[in-house]
């Protein structure tokens, strides 16, 4: 519940969701005051009554956007956090490859311990960032 | 015209700086005219339904390239209102636009040149 507070709760992310609250019902009003208004007669009108649910819908996809943006590795902070990090070589940046096992290891051992590091190494399982590696048990 | 439907950062920042510049442009006739019709200087019904409705489709267009660059620049939230206001308001979309790319989208280029320049060959697992 950890990823949850923190990605839709932060201040952050109410901020943005208390924006969303404002500027939909905002966008629908003004977009049925400019259908109304194209009803009556104003021929602009029919326009501006297409403008105001484009800026609505655009505002929702920002919103679901913004919410779900990772700052951590990417962006001007992101890549020089992970530069530093790769430098220093305390932790291992998302990206690269996990440290080699020992030789006298198990090797299914080996290959389930290389894979849970290549896990964590991935981060948290998001809709943006699924799992791209599949692992096959060989034959 | 290549550089309007590339992908990546650069690709949506030549986006951005066109549009920026489209629509800074765009709001200057529409504020001149508004002032004129309110000053009753004249009737520019005419003027004011082509720059309006122009400018408003034009922002709408603005809005999407700014906020693509955003997302691909990881810019926060009051950097993205700046962006997003100055297309509202005449002579800011030019001031905006050169704070952006010279304080954020510059050095962010910068830095993803250094890490690559810099990054140690390894070959991933998943490609072996």
């Amino acid at each position: 519940m950890l990823i949850v507070r923190e990605r839709w709760l932060s201040r952050r992310a109410v901020s943005l969701h208390l924006a969303i609250l404002v500027l939909v019902p905002g966008c629908v009003v003004a977009a049925w005051w400019q259908i109304n208004r194209a009803a009556g007669g104003n021929q602009l009108s029919y326009l501006y009554s297409v403008m105001w649910p484009a800026f609505g819908l655009l505002s929702l996809y920002f919103w679901w956007m913004l919410v779900h943006t990772d700052y951590d590795n990417a962006g001007l902070k992101g890549v020089r956090r992970q530069q530093a990090r790769a430098v220093s070589g305390d932790l291992p940046a998302p990206g690269d490859p996990p440290p080699p096992v020992a030789v006298d290891e198990d090797p299914e051992l080996a290959a389930y311990n290389a894979r849970l590091a290549e896990l964590a190494a991935q981060g948290p399982k998001t809709w943006r960032a699924r799992e791209s590696v599949v692992v096959r048990r060989e034959q | 015209m290549k550089r309007l439907t590339q992908r990546g950062l650069e690709g949506a920042l030549f986006r951005y700086q066109l549009m920026a510049n489209i629509v800074g442009v765009l709001i200057i006739p529409l504020f001149l005219f508004t002032g004129l019709h309110i000053a009753k200087v004249g009737s520019f019904k005419l003027e004011l339904a082509v720059f309006g409705v122009g400018h408003g489709y034009l922002y709408i267009v603005y809005l999407i390239a700014a906020g693509f660059l955003a997302l691909k620049a990881r810019l926060h939230i009051p950097w993205i209102l700046l962006m997003f206001v100055a297309g509202l308001v005449p002579g800011l979309t030019f001031l905006v636009e050169w704070i952006i790319v010279t304080r954020k989208i510059q050095p962010l280029i910068a830095a993803q040149n250094a890490a690559t320049a810099t990054e140690s060959p390894g070959v991933s697992p998943a490609a072996q």
